[in-house]
């Protein structure tokens, strides 16, 4: 006779990321033969979500056009940093421009891709995917682990920190059959809470946890569910000791932002072997409104929290093996709206940074025309398929092309 | 019955409704609707009594007292709602609308602007769907959202256009980016005086748009009834109740079938639900616990089934913590919902969240499980493991989670079903609770450890991965 949970064997057919349940593996971590130790080289990529206009970043200030169409949110030359006679960063990117000046940072103009979407969420998914053309269900580093792993320690190679998926969980970008990556906020609340006066109890709870999550249902969802915690239960007590062991060379700024380049440090200066990070900024860049404060309040926390991340890995030996990449879902429309803002647009500028020994410095790509638009929005001049392929191949030593389906040309920005 | 059907028990089917059309059921409220038809329970569940006071009763208050409401008032005043209702489905539609129409507090930064929107999505959870976006295009905390108030004549603000037919009606692919602009010059003057819907004219474009292939003097209503004639609008907002109600990836057949009676009903929102409920694919196996609890869903669920007592004005901080703060959607597209709710560093907020419920034991979200277990008459420690995987899990459990569970509170022998009794009958301070304490003295330590006991087995289930779907 079928009893009811036979019956439901069948069914549990589940949503969204139905098929992306994580392995299931032992942590051996301390043994990483992907860590920092036997390749240092890292990379984090930064999430500047809602659209961040790139014009007010990288502003065009010799260029009377960008005054003509921005007659009350164009940034005075004067309230700017100047790179050359034709571009300058936001006043609220100092750490950017002296690093630039260093020749530690690079600046890729006018990134984009063909037939731009205006939505945030398309173009999100698009840049987290790396697929323009169609709607794929795993994103480009998920692919490149699945690369560069097929050992056990994959999910080891990347890492969430920070809330940076649309709606609040995953990323896109770190997701495929086989790869979903620890999500992580900081030890405090990355570790299996029982009664705090009964450590007994919280052992025999955490036993009978590990049975619980470890025994194998019919419904997809709920594999996805308990591999996900027994990956967690398994990373959370080395991660809290790699937490009590990190100490900080540099003076964080008080924000959740910086908070999360804090605990990348931390995974950084340890041997859990993480070689890809995801951060989300704070905030949304999403400035259809009085643009200019916001805009400017936000560029601050991306300058500060980068400032006190670099300085930390300086001073741990670090920043040479560290790549960080900035990009948003799109620019925004050349000209300003009547309401001190701007309207969802397309090409924007990418920063590139790292050490000295990471990064060749400078302008790449080429700055997009202001009068010869599309709609009122700029052309792109370089795919960010580029951008990715050139990180994979020339920083992480990868094979771009499967990832990033296709033969993008490579830019000159990785040293060595 | 249906051979297709998750279960002939009229139990689990009711369960299964009470967890989609409500929060989870008590054993009472389920052995109520499993004495009735499936659809009889569908009928009692859809006719709800607007009970629109709710909100007022709030704003009355909090002018009384001069006190200006802060987001956590309102979090904590919509939980305590959505915890006591009597209405079900009225709390998880308004919450629906709430991840559909979005609207974050911080930009809109007025509390009463927000429970204005707030009562209107409850007013409307039921309603006429082409009334509702109109209402919806004139809320002020709307507006404010997305920009009405800057949408001017002379340089068209395209915020509230784009979402509208992106997130809010049709869906993107369905319209060009000339609609976008043509539909934002429609929209123009739309505003807001005194923090009320205020339309301008001055501001308004009175010229000619091209809007779906379509010519007019158009204003914001006019295209609205443009998108929502279309039969790809209806296919948007009945797939995305069928995925918030039932399961993801719905067959198109079924969509076909549910568009078929929202446009035959005028747009009827709640012929549109009858028909969600009522569908033979609702109670097919694909569809049992083939979704995931959202954080609110999770401890509204929790606090309903173990019967806390006390809600405390922090318990919006446990679904804030899991990823859901209401009224802040990350996004204006809302939450992104299934899977998404998880990872590793969300599964312990989860699981620790529960560990706080389970382990209340003061006044504040007080939980008593001996309450519990003394009125449904268990005896026994097996009793008690059964009580709690019936109460919370249809009893449906994999054999060996059983036995993890029976084992962690059998606790090496230690636990012993008397001291439990004793235990509760010393934190209650009334020694004749149970009406049949123990002759026999134990020894502090025991009672503690049952106690313990079996708040840690609650803990466990109520982070077990099943438990996380409904």
């Amino acid at each position: 006779m079928l009893t009811r949970r036979t019956f439901l064997r069948v069914g549990g057919v589940m949503t969204m990321a139905g098929a992306m349940a994580p392995a299931f593996m032992a942590r051996t971590f301390a043994a990483s033969a992907n860590g920092l130790a036997d390749n240092k080289r890292a990379l984090v990529v930064l999430q500047l979500g809602g659209g961040n206009d790139g014009l007010n970043t990288v502003i065009p200030f010799a260029d009377d056009a960008y005054y003509k169409v921005r007659p009350v949110i164009g940034i005075k030359p004067e309230d700017t940093l100047k790179l050359d006679n034709a571009l300058a960063l936001n006043k609220n990117l100092k750490f950017l421009k002296d690093s630039y000046d260093k020749g530690q940072m690079a600046i890729v103009r006018g990134v984009g891709y063909p037939n731009p979407s205006y939505s945030h969420f398309r173009s999100m998914e698009i840049w987290q995917s790396g697929e323009p053309e169609k709607t794929v269900r795993s994103g480009w580093l998920g692919r490149y682990l699945e690369q560069v792993g097929g050992q056990a320690n994959i999910k080891d190679l990347g890492m969430t920190v920070g809330s940076a998926g649309q709606g609040g969980g995953a990323p896109l970008a770190f997701w495929t059959e086989k790869t979903a990556v620890l999500s992580y906020n900081g030890p405090q609340s990355f570790r299996f809470i029982a009664d705090n006066a009964d450590m007994t109890d919280r052992a025999a709870q955490l036993a009978a946890a590990r049975k619980i999550y470890s025994t194998v249902t019919q419904n997809s969802a709920a594999e996805y569910i308990r591999q996900a915690a027994l990956d967690a239960l398994s990373a959370s007590d080395s991660l809290e000791k790699i937490a009590t062991n990190y100490k900080p060379k540099a003076t964080y700024p008080n924000t959740p932002f910086a908070g999360r380049l804090k605990n990348v440090a931390q995974v950084l200066t340890s041997d859990f072997g993480t070689r890809i990070f995801y951060v989300p900024m704070d905030g949304s860049f999403d400035t259809h409104f009085n643009e200019n404060v916001t805009h400017d309040r936000l560029l601050g926390i991306l300058n500060d929290g980068l400032a006190a991340f670099y300085q930390d890995l300086q001073a741990q030996g670090l920043d040479d093996y560290v790549m960080t990449m900035t990009f948003s879902e799109f620019g925004r429309r050349v000209g300003e709206n009547g309401s001190k803002g701007t309207d969802h647009g397309s090409a924007a500028p990418m920063f590139v940074l790292g050490g000295s020994k990471a990064i060749k410095g400078g302008m790449y790509g080429e700055q997009p025309s202001l009068t010869d638009l599309d709609n009122g929005n700029m052309k792109e001049k370089v795919d960010f398929r580029s951008v990715y392929a050139t990180v994979l191949k020339n920083w992480m030593g990868a094979d771009p092309n499967p990832v990033v389906g296709g033969d993008f040309p490579l830019l000159d920005f990785v040293r060595g | 019955m249906n051979a297709n059907a998750i279960s002939s028990d009229r139990r689990v089917q009711a369960a299964h409704l009470l967890r989609r059309a409500g929060f989870g059921g008590t054993p009472a409220e389920i052995e109520e609707m499993a004495g009735m038809s499936h659809s009889d329970a569908v009928e009692k569940l859809l006719d709800f009594k607007y009970d629109g006071n709710l909100a007022f009763d709030l704003q009355r208050k909090m002018d009384e007292a001069g006190y200006q409401p802060k987001l956590n008032d309102l979090q904590y005043w919509w939980m305590l709602t959505m915890a006591r209702t009597k209405q079900p489905l009225q709390e998880k539609m308004t919450l629906f609308w709430h991840g559909h129409f979005t609207t974050a507090y911080s930009k809109v930064d007025h509390p009463l602007m927000i429970i204005q929107q707030n009562q209107l999505y409850r007013d409307n959870a039921l309603g006429n769907f082409k009334d509702f976006v109109k209402l919806v295009s004139r809320d002020p905390a709307m507006v404010m959202y997305l920009d009405g108030q800057s949408n001017l004549k002379a340089k068209p603000n395209e915020n509230y256009a784009r979402e509208l037919m992106e997130l809010f009606t049709i869906g993107i692919g369905n319209y060009t980016e000339q609609d976008v602009r043509e539909a934002a010059r429609a929209f123009t003057g739309w505003g807001l005086k005194d923090r009320v819907f205020f339309y301008n004219k001055n501001q308004h474009d009175t010229g000619s748009k091209t809007f779906m292939s379509k010519t007019g003097n158009f204003d914001g209503d006019d295209v609205i009834d443009i998108i929502l004639s279309q039969g790809q609008s209806g296919r948007f907002i009945t797939s995305k109740l069928w995925r918030f109600f039932a399961y993801d990836n719905p067959e198109p057949e079924l969509i076909e079938r549910l568009t078929d009676v929202y446009f035959k009903s005028n747009y009827s929102i709640k012929e549109t639900m009858r028909a969600i409920f009522n569908a033979p694919e609702f109670l097919s196996p694909k569809a049992y616990r083939a979704l995931v609890k959202s954080p609110a869903e999770l401890v509204i669920g929790s606090l309903r089934q173990l019967g806390v007592v006390g809600i405390d004005t922090n318990v919006s901080q446990f679904s804030s913590r899991m990823g859901q703060v209401l009224f802040s959607p990350p996004t204006v597209k809302g939450w992104d919902g299934g899977l998404s709710w998880f990872n590793s560093s969300l599964f312990f907020e989860r699981a620790n969240g529960m560990n706080t419920l389970a382990l209340a034991r003061g006044l504040n979200n007080r939980f008593d499980p001996m309450r519990l277990l003394t009125a449904a008459k268990v005896n026994s420690t097996e009793g008690i493991v059964d009580h709690f995987l019936s109460r919370l899990m249809d009893g449906d459990t994999e054999p060996p989670v059983r036995e993890a569970l029976l084992e962690y509170i059998k606790a090496d022998g230690k636990f012993n079903f008397d001291d439990l009794q004793a235990s509760a009958v010393a934190q209650s301070g009334n020694a004749n609770a149970n009406g049949n304490v123990n002759n026999k003295q134990p020894n502090a330590a025991n009672l503690k450890l049952a106690d313990t006991k079996v708040r840690g087995l609650v803990h466990l289930i109520l982070a077990s991965p099943e438990y996380q779907l409904k």
